[in-house]
């Protein structure tokens, strides 16, 4: 245990040195990627307030309510993409269906560990769990939501809940790419992205049935709205408090079992196709 | 034609060979999305949200249409994907213009969403109270117009961006969130411009992405001024078309070099 | 109790064992033709394919063991249940003791594999940050590191590609760096599936070189696959054939040759026109030069001479050997039949 935990910051070290070297390879692309995140995280942040505004007082939720819940949302994508989307980790089924996955098996290091860290991306990928957490503390801020340390703690169980749902969705349906390796290629990016927007919608005006529907079987309202009203000491009466810790265990289990019976389809079956990880050729 | 009906085949054979079970799974994501929008919608309209002067009717009818024709509104040819696998130069092989060739394996790879989603949310949209043909009846004409443009200007774009790929080679990675951004915020494919707030819209309207997403469905729903947006449309074609011919000539050497 | 020593004693020479290894695959079927897309939706049409057939191989340490065979031989996918990437449908593997899917992890560490077709190398990254990603990864020890990058960065000559970025390298330079990659940490075995493909003259005769001098020097376990005979001849002692998925063929390389008959070739030069030689089958002829191939077991070289001897203007005489390829291609088509 100790071993593995050691081991897992050395890779997580060598990631984010790989990352700094990358970020600051050259002066010409160090800025285009900065360009390139104040634009993304502009135009995320632009969406974030317009919604915010659009939907205040919706749904049970104050303006600045929705602004909590969205900056809770841009936190979970920020720690997405600061820990698991270089060489598409979170998006597995690109991996699986362009046969990269062998890449993985020729590594001694096991394949858990290996899809912990190596999509860690500390210094390029930042900026969008900057912008979340920024967002965070301005709603909380603007409400009268009391912070302590029991607060924070709750906060980033609540954000390890919410992504490794999101990431289970992501590796249950690419489990699919181990069985149809051209049809399945982009599956993950289609449950991501089922979150995307989605996510930032304040729902909690729909019925009953159709909250209980998108906290449990297409768990979009676990990814921001259902944490942050329970963060707001205004949990959803008619579902239970402990519905995200369940539905959290449920789908990393039912992600695990999909991704070990897919590799042993593919250690039987082989890889039908392979590309290149972006060489010359 | 012939040849490019023979790459389009290609391309949809290729996409078509995963085995249905497989294939279904993505568009059930989709089919997924969709229901919840409706819901939200009809949530919201049953609260007295301000829907920025659509009525609840269209605005299911505009996020119906927007899920029918999520690839052919959100254009994305192989032209990427060639640069960062450095694949681009074996197309310069084929005795065939390198953007057509782009351009029907594009179309080539609707085939299954048109067979596997498409076409059946078409037939099972008056389950939902959605009358898509009755729709079509008022303003099909016009639509298929803008669409026809919506299309072109979405190719437009697309070889814009990937042309924009080759001169920041290694940060292609970039040039790909920068434009999955502006999308995602300026196209008014999922979240309509009407919703937006402070007459938002209205600037968004005016940019390419939104001649792309929001014009033919804002068209289809009969929410605007057609003559307008199609006019709007068209000189986008005639502005952007030019600009990529010209940038993607500028960037062919680099191409094929930095792909061989 | 000895009996047991002396078991022992053996496995640890074995770097590699198969024993009766199948793999079968199963190929989809398509026509290709629209009108079948939606029956193949529903229910699609599929084939097994036997890739290995009860195949069963032992390498010793030290060895230096070409793998070799027609394209869809079974070549790749021996590698690839080596290297635990793949597992045997039916069948046991063991490589330095150890069964690859059960033990991939501690296997790793002391094996290396190169796909000549693929490359470990970070593309966006100089050669030298891959290296020390290596060096993190496999937990090479520093003093190891150290070692085997001085030796690669010499033997390779990869002074000058160190700091340049993996996409901006030529094929061969990108070989040459994925070889120095893969002995960071100084394994025991290696497996290389065509690492010559593709490679120029100088490439790949750097190359050649190389592995030939780790396998004598470090006594490192090679195991290479080439669709290139004359290159595994030069690199190999011994040679596995494989045919439909078996070993067609298991010795060394005049052992090989000997299946097809002891095959020589004659060139004469003749100071004027040639003359013919009433023995072999020619196989070539310009005004001056003519080459003749003959069988030595059926005529013996002292004859073919004497033949020669009879004959006016001979002014050089060349007999070699017929090169590998053709024998191999001979073998090739006799199995094929």
């Amino acid at each position: 245990m100790v071993a593995n935990i050691k081991r897992i910051f050395q890779l997580w070290g060598i990631y984010a040195k790989l990352d700094l070297l990358w970020f600051l390879r050259d002066t010409k692309y160090c800025v285009a990627a900065i360009v390139s995140d104040i634009v993304t995280n502009l135009s995320a942040l632009a969406g974030v307030f317009l919604l915010a505004e659009r939907f205040g007082n919706i749904g049970g939720m104050s303006s600045d309510q929705v602004l909590f819940m969205l900056g809770y949302a841009c936190v979970v994508d920020g720690v997405i993409l600061m820990f698991f989307s270089m060489n598409n980790v979170a998006w597995i089924s690109r991996l699986i269906g362009r046969g990269q996955l062998e890449h993985r098996v020729t590594q001694p290091v096991p394949l858990w560990m290996q899809l912990l860290t190596e999509g860690f991306i500390p210094v390029s990928g930042n900026s969008m769990l900057l912008c979340g957490l920024g967002i965070t503390w301005y709603a909380l801020s603007r409400l009268a939501t009391s912070v302590g340390s029991l607060w924070v703690l709750s906060f980033l169980f609540s954000v390890g809940c919410s992504v490794a749902i999101i990431l289970s969705f992501s590796y249950i349906f690419g489990s699919i790419a181990f069985y149809a390796q051209v049809a399945g290629e982009e599956i993950s990016t289609t449950a991501i992205g089922l979150f995307g927007a989605l996510k930032t919608f304040p729902i909690g005006g729909l019925s009953l049935a159709a909250k209980t529907v998108l906290c449990t079987i297409v768990p979009v309202g676990l990814a921001a709205w259902f944490p942050a009203n329970v963060l707001l000491g205004q949990a959803p009466q008619s579902l239970p408090q402990a519905l995200l810790l369940i539905m959290t265990i449920t789908l990393a289990l039912a992600a695990a079992t999909m991704f070990r019976k897919g590799m042993k389809h593919y250690a039987t079956r082989g890889s039908i196709r392979y590309s290149a990880r972006g060489h010359r050729r | 034609m012939i040849k490019y009906l023979v790459t389009s085949k290609l391309s949809a054979t290729r996409a078509l060979d995963g085995g249905l079970f497989y294939m279904l799974s993505g568009h059930l994501l989709k089919l997924a999305r969709l229901i919840i929008l409706l819901l939200l919608w009809r949530s919201l309209a049953a609260q007295g949200a301000d829907l920025g002067g659509l009525s609840l009717e269209q605005l299911l009818l505009y996020t119906m249409l927007s899920s029918i024709l999520t690839e052919q509104l959100s254009i994305v040819t192989p032209a990427t994907t060639a640069f960062w696998e450095g694949s681009i130069a074996s197309r310069y092989l084929r005795p065939l213009p390198v953007l057509a060739q782009m351009m029907a394996e594009t179309v080539g790879g609707w085939l299954p969403g048109v067979l596997l989603y498409s076409i059946p949310m078409v037939l099972a949209s008056g389950l939902v109270g959605i009358s898509l043909g009755s729709a079509f009846m008022a303003n099909g004409l016009l639509f298929l117009l803008s669409l026809g443009l919506s299309i072109s200007l979405g190719f437009a774009i697309d070889f814009l961006f990937a042309a924009a790929v080759i001169y920041v080679k290694n940060a292609s990675y970039t040039a790909y969130s920068i434009r999955q951004a502006v999308t995602k915020l300026f196209s008014g494919a999922l979240i309509p411009f009407a919703l937006l707030p402070w007459g938002l819209g209205n600037v968004f309207e005016l940019l390419p992405f939104g001649s792309v997403a929001s014009a033919p469905l804002l068209i289809f729903v009969g929410a605007d001024d057609p003559a307008r947006l199609i006019l709007l449309q068209a000189a986008w074609n005639v502005v952007l078309w030019p600009v990529t011919l010209i940038v993607f000539k500028g960037s062919e050497e680099r191409m094929v070099s930095y792909g061989g | 109790m000895p009996h047991v020593a002396q078991l022992d004693t053996v496995r640890a020479d074995i770097a590699v064992s198969l024993n009766s290894v199948t793999k079968e695959y199963v190929q989809w079927q398509r026509s290709g033709k629209m009108k079948d897309v939606l029956r193949n939706l529903v229910n699609p049409e599929k084939k097994v394919v036997s890739a290995l057939n009860d195949v069963s191989l032992t390498v010793n340490k030290g060895e230096f063991v070409a793998y070799a065979g027609a394209n869809g031989a079974g070549k790749s996918t021996t590698i690839k249940i080596l290297s635990g990437i793949l597992q045997p449908t039916r069948g046991e593997v063991s490589v330095l003791g150890l069964r690859p899917e059960q033990s991939r992890v501690e296997l790793m560490k002391r094996i290396g594999v190169v796909f000549g077709q693929r490359t470990e190398l970070w593309w966006d990254q100089p050669v030298a940050v891959s290296f020390e990603w290596k060096k993190v990864v496999w937990g090479v020890p520093e003093e190891v590191y150290q070692r085997q990058l001085a030796i690669v960065t010499e033997l390779l000559d990869l002074g000058d590609l160190l700091s340049t970025f993996a996409r901006e390298l030529s094929l061969g330079q990108r070989m040459r760096a994925d070889l120095g990659l893969m002995l960071l940490h100084d394994p025991e075995l290696i497996f290389l599936d065509e690492p010559t493909l593709g490679l120029d003259v100088l490439a790949k005769r750097q190359m050649i070189e190389f592995l030939k001098r780790i396998n004598r020097e470090q006594g490192t376990t090679i195991v290479v696959t080439s669709h290139d005979m004359d290159d595994l001849e030069e690199m190999a002692q011994r040679i596995v054939l494989l045919s439909h998925g078996q070993i067609a063929f298991d010795g060394s390389f005049n052992q090989l040759r000997e299946l097809t008959g002891s095959l020589c070739r004659v060139r004469l030069t003749f100071l004027g026109d040639v003359q013919a030689l009433p023995c072999g089958n020619l196989l070539s002829v310009t005004r001056t030069t003519s080459e003749y191939e003959f069988d030595t077991a059926v005529t013996p070289v002292k004859e073919v001479l004497a033949e020669i001897a009879k004959l006016d203007g001979v002014v050089d005489i060349e007999i070699r050997k017929a090169p590998i390829e053709q024998i191999v291609a001979e073998l090739y088509t006799r199995w094929k039949r």
